[in-house]
């Protein structure tokens, strides 16, 4: 914790030790048949070396389109405008072909699917060492075996040995995951974005891969972007939390401001939405469904499901304000 | 009332290499289990334990190596290939979300699989894919699109609204509501309490989410490395858990204060101590090699089942010696 606190101080006021990543006024539009779709529609957050960014938020808020537009992988007719800077480099400035590098070795992610991200014709020892050597050019193949092998007992893949030799498909859910966590951290990134990397994980396995991840961050600096509908995990283990609806931050602060005092109305009901310890009553969902996209109502985007809105809120787009030391909401009636 | 569904002594394995040599990995050992009418059963445990391979093997996706299994008074074969019409009966929905979708079917096309695999007449079949979509919280103006336009969660309510198509008596659900936001999640969570109410459907519902099982089950049972080693109602088992398993797994469950996170407690990453694996389980029982009371007879003698109270099982020493 106290690391974090430093390097935090010593990121703001000397520039020489940049943000593990910084995101200013990101754009992702999809265009297709549909017409255009803003999934994300100009986020800014800064993610310090060794710092954890939790996302949260509905299903189809744009989270997983917000890393993927920082790694850089979306469909070709996607648009992404603003600043993506990695270890202080803008990424957006940079030619295609330096992009590419950068984003190789600096970021890496974990995909949201852990089946779809590993190639089920492939050993899990092939995919690991290809993604092991494209990493470490100078390690032989031996090497990179023998690496591969450390990476999943690292991720406490029982019979490890074996399990190199497995294919996708025989692995359990949860092993899957782990693969692909091993192969994101091969490459010791200075960012990593992992998208839902714990939903497959039994508990006791996913204290351990936060704990993994807290000390591979403490070892070699690296910001975590961990996108999560598990608020215990984001509680678990993120510095700040960030609260994503319609493709926008809605509420960002530090863990303990937002999720034990919440200051937007739809992160009180994301709270509110969890099953509880030994809870008998119905869980609240929040009523209705997040809007479509393209036709985003003029004022609050969740003024249709606020139980607080006001009229103002249905005209009105609400801006950002600070409601605390460093937490901030995007809610008319927060103050 | 006579059970719904009850497995006898189920076994699974897999032939995997090890070392270059061949291997049995025991995936599912002697299970046994029953499901009343109407209910849900939870089950719970770590990756790996054998949750989903049993869950294949009730809908007949995996054949058994042994076991029996009856079904609605029927007695199936687990080692046998069922019949369209057996298979109708029980759904699945699966853990990936979009590996279990068709990437060049459109969401309605997707729902109306089986049911044309079944013979539906075409209006059947657009009202039945109209009523579930609804059901599920899919806006109708999704239905011709395809799986890569949705997000995960929306992906996974389609999987929810296949199964359901089909009206089946049991529905096993494997992780689930994992990948759904905690607002769709409560959302069909309802749902399928709703459903159950109205159609007395019953379920298997396997989760890592402690809390949520707890909530939606009647009866849980714990597996630990293929083996069930207790199960009774949700409510005894979770306030009063017996097995050294199953109170390690639910001391572990994070709570939703940061004040309270464990996060930078070390992690021994040079641990190098064997993590049990059903490829070479430890002998006796399987969960000695983590547990705190382990004694010499744990090693040597196999634990069975004893009742522990009404409908109320564990497999622990422990509870055998006196
Ligand atoms: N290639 C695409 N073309 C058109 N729309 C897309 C495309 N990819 C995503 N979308 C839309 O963009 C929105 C954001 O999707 P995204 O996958 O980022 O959601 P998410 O917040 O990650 O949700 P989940 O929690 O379910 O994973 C959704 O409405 C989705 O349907
Ligand atoms: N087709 C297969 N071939 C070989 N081994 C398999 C196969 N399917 C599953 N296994 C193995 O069987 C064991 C049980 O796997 P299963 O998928 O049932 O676990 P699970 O309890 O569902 O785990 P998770 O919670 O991670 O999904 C694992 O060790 C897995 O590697
Ligand atoms: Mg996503
Ligand atoms: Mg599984």
């Amino acid at each position: 914790m106290s690391l974090t606190i430093e390097t935090r101080a010593a990121g703001t006021t000397t520039p020489a030790i940049a943000p593990a990543l910084r995101v200013r006024d990101l754009v992702t539009e999809f265009r297709g048949r549909y017409g255009a779709v803003r999934a994300v529609d100009g986020v800014s957050f800064t993610v310090p070396r060794g710092s954890v960014l939790a996302v949260i938020g509905e299903s189809g808020s744009g989270k997983s389109a917000m890393l993927r537009s920082i790694i850089g992988i979306n469909p070709p007719t996607t648009l992404v405008t603003g600043e993506i800077s990695v270890g202080g480099r803008d990424l957006q400035t940079m030619s295609p072909r330096d992009r590419r590098t950068a984003r190789g070795s600096d970021v890496s992610m974990v995909f949201q699917d852990p089946l779809t991200a590993l190639d089920p014709v492939y050993t899990v020892e092939k995919q690991l060492v290809e993604a092991i050597r494209k990493h470490h050019e100078g390690l032989d193949k031996a090497q990179a075996r023998q690496r591969a092998l450390e990476l999943l007992e690292l991720v406490r893949i029982p019979s490890a040995a074996a399990r190199l030799k497995a294919y996708p498909s025989e692995l359990s859910g949860g092993m899957r995951q782990r693969v692909v966590i091993a192969m994101a951290i091969a490459g010791r990134p200075t960012v990593l974005l992992a998208d839902e990397p714990t939903t497959a994980l039994d508990v006791t396995v996913q204290a351990r891969m936060m704990r993994l991840f807290r000390q591979i961050q403490r070892d070699i600096d690296m910001g975590l972007v961990i996108v999560t509908h598990d608020l215990g995990v984001a509680a678990e283990l993120a510095d700040e939390v960030a609260v994503m609806y319609a493709g926008r931050f809605v509420e960002h602060g530090t863990a303990t401001q937002v999720l034990t005092r919440p200051s937007h109305p739809y992160t009180e009901g994301l709270i509110e939405a969890n099953v509880r310890a030994g809870q008998d009553r119905r869980p609240n969902a929040i009523p209705g469904a997040p809007p479509s996209l393209d036709q985003l109502p003029p004022g609050c985007a969740f003024a249709p499901r606020c139980r607080y809105a006001v009229s103002a809120c249905w005209d009105v787009r609400p801006i950002t304000q600070l409601v605390g030391d460093g937490h901030s909401s995007s809610c008319l009636l927060a103050s | 009332m006579a059970d719904l569904l009850e497995l006898i002594d189920i076994s699974k394995t897999f032939d995997v290499r090890s070392g270059g040599r061949r291997a049995t990995l025991s995936a599912v050992d002697h299970v046994s289990l029953t499901v009343r009418p109407g209910t849900t059963l939870g089950i719970v445990g770590e990756s790996g334990c054998g949750k989903s391979t049993l869950a294949r093997v009730i809908v007949g996706l995996h054949l058994a190596d042994d076991g029996e299994l009856v079904f609605d008074g029927k007695q199936m074969l687990t080692g046998k290939r069922r019949t369209p019409g057996e298979l109708k009966q029980m759904q699945m929905v699966f853990q990936d979300p979009s590996s279990a979708l068709n990437p060049r079917a459109t969401i309605s096309e997707s729902i109306a699989f089986p049911l044309q695999v079944q013979g539906a007449s075409k209006s059947v079949i657009a009202e039945r894919v109209a009523t579930v979509m609804r059901d599920v919280g899919l806006p109708a103006a999704y239905a011709s699109r395809y799986p890569h336009q949705l997000s995960g969660g929306q992906r996974q309510r389609v999987n929810i609204a296949r199964a359901l198509a089909l009206q089946p008596k049991l529905v096993v659900l494997d992780e689930a509501v994992s990948a759904l936001d905690k607002s769709i999640q409560a959302q069909v969570l309802n749902l399928l309490s709703d459903l159950q109410d109205e159609y007395g459907l019953t379920y298997v519902f396997i989760s890592h989410d402690l809390n949520v099982v707890r909530y939606l089950s009647d009866d849980v049972a714990v597996m630990y490395l293929g083996q069930v080693v207790e199960q009774g109602s949700a409510q005894q088992l979770y306030d009063e858990p017996k097995h050294p398993y199953t109170q390690l797994l639910l001391s572990s469950v994070p709570t939703l204060d940061p004040a309270e996170s464990t996060r930078d407690e070390p992690v021994d990453t040079a641990d190098s101590t064997e993590i049990p694996s059903p490829i070479d389980p430890p002998s006796g029982c399987r969960f000695r090699t983590r547990c705190p009371f382990a004694t010499d007879l744990c090693a040597q003698v196999v634990p069975v089942p004893i009742q522990v109270g009404e409908g109320r099982t564990v497999a622990c020493h422990l509870y055998t010696t006196p």
